[in-house]
């Protein structure tokens, strides 16, 4: 949606036509469901969260905000909900992010890649996104979800530590650790010898 | 790679150009001499690259439509709790949808409500309860009712659900009643149960059998604050002549 289309479609909800709001989430849902598939690795738990952060927002009402962003708005309702849905429940119980794939070829695929003589053109670009998505997933929440804010959402570090309210060297030791454990397990991935 | 380089823990904020103008200067001298963390940096490139590369997933079938639906049921579910006074109490399914005992009660109440003499001559107090029918489980309940202070005074107002932990704010004001309550537990869905009971004090005998609150806005939630979808409703019933002192008799 072009910026001042949204304005105009911000005001009209603001101004009491409740069907606008379907007309900005129906805009952003791509964007939204996305961003809570990266923070949850799973596509049931994003829809979950995306959809009720839908209902909730509108329960709440247009923000009163004149430079208000449907996308930014709704990504902290979005945010909020999967830390207080995290806080509840120990991620090491939920299944892994992607099932039903065979991993092996994963493996073998990042595996074959590491060797000279194996070029990278070899390599499906799915299973390379694949093993992107598992490194992401196998990080630590406190990890993943600095690294998909910046490395992803683009947030700033100040944008960070207000969305998680943490200190700003916290965002950085965070982000650190996160992209130095993402490097070592994509290595193949981001080294220039492969 | 040499992690144990004293310079490696800044090469994440640097590419973010969040490093102090003094770091920043010590690791560009520092990179000017070492190889290795120059490659780090390089791969830490890369890696946000391909972070930043992911490509979106589609979303699930239904999700927006879903939305879009559940919004819409809201809105009409406003719509219609804004108008829950029904004109005719029996009229309509929702009068099917009360549970056999709100049903039992409802017409214990009529038959009281029809004994001849009770509201010839003197004026009666009645005590309306306003009776909640959920779909879905709420935790939530905001309500303004008004009324026309020339036809009835109110006299108190009392929640039905304080054994179920529901807490409640109530202001009777010149022409208007404001409520509110939540628990922190969800309740429902059910059938028919009564949230609230009030007692009234009609300004003449010829008032006895009409609905005198007439509910402005009503809004329901969820305990995830999200909408529910409850419908209310009022019945009333001449309270016995016991004085309680306040001019009303009590139940």
């Amino acid at each position: 949606m072009k910026a001042d289309n949204e304005y105009e479609v911000l005001q009209k909800w603001r101004d009491g036509d409740q069907d606008a709001f379907g007309e900005l989430f129906a805009q952003n849902a791509t964007r939204l469901y996305n961003f809570a598939y990266r923070l949850t690795g799973q596509r049931e738990n994003a829809r979950d969260i995306v959809q009720t952060a839908a209902l909730k927002a509108f329960a709440r009402g247009c923000p009163t905000g004149e430079d208000t962003v449907f996308y930014a708005w709704m990504r902290r309702v979005v945010l909020n909900l999967f830390l207080d849905s995290e806080r509840t429940k120990k991620r090491a119980h939920r299944p892994s992010l992607l099932q039903g794939v065979d991993w092996q070829d994963v493996e073998f695929a990042v595996a074959a890649e590491v060797q000279p003589a194996s070029p990278r053109t070899q390599m499906d670009e799915d299973q390379r996104m694949q093993a992107i998505w598992r490194a992401l997933d196998n990080l630590a929440d406190e990890y993943r979800t600095v690294v998909v804010l910046r490395d992803i959402e683009g947030l700033s570090y100040e944008e960070i530590a207000s969305h998680l309210s943490i200190p700003l060297e916290t965002v950085r030791t965070r982000l650190r650790r996160g992209r130095q454990r993402l490097r070592d397990v994509l290595q193949p991935l981001v080294s220039d010898e492969s | 790679m040499d992690k144990s380089c004293c310079f490696h823990d800044l090469l994440s904020a640097s590419l973010d150009g969040e490093l102090s103008p003094s770091e920043q200067v010590q690791l560009d001298e520092h990179l000017l001499v070492c190889e290795s963390c120059r490659k780090a940096l390089d791969e830490y490139r890369k890696l946000t690259s391909l972070l930043g590369g992911i490509p979106d997933a589609s979303v699930p079938n239904g999700l927006v439509e879903n939305v879009l639906k559940e919004t819409t049921q809201t809105l009409q579910a406003n719509k219609e709790v804004s108008t829950l006074i029904p004109k005719s109490r029996f009229a309509g399914a929702r009068w099917m949808r009360w549970s056999a005992a709100v049903a039992a009660v409802f017409l214990l109440v009529v038959l009281w409500n029809g004994l001849p003499g009770l509201n010839d001559g003197n004026v009666t107090p009645l005590l309306t309860s306003i009776v909640a029918i959920a779909e879905e489980e709420w935790a939530a309940l905001d309500m303004v009712f008004s009324f026309d202070p020339s036809r009835i005074s109110v006299k108190s107002v009392e929640s039905a659900l304080a054994d179920s932990g529901f807490l409640m704010v109530s202001n009777i004001g010149s022409n208007e009643i404001r409520v509110s309550m939540a628990s922190s537990e969800a309740f429902g869905p059910d059938g028919g149960v009564t949230v609230l009971d009030l007692r009234i004090m009609p300004m003449s005998s010829s008032d006895g059998k009409s609905s005198f609150l007439r509910l402005e806005t009503a809004r329901a939630y969820r305990l995830d604050g999200r909408p529910a979808s409850v419908t209310l409703d009022q019945i009333s019933a001449p309270l016995p002549e016991q004085s309680d002192g306040n001019g009303c008799s009590s139940a």
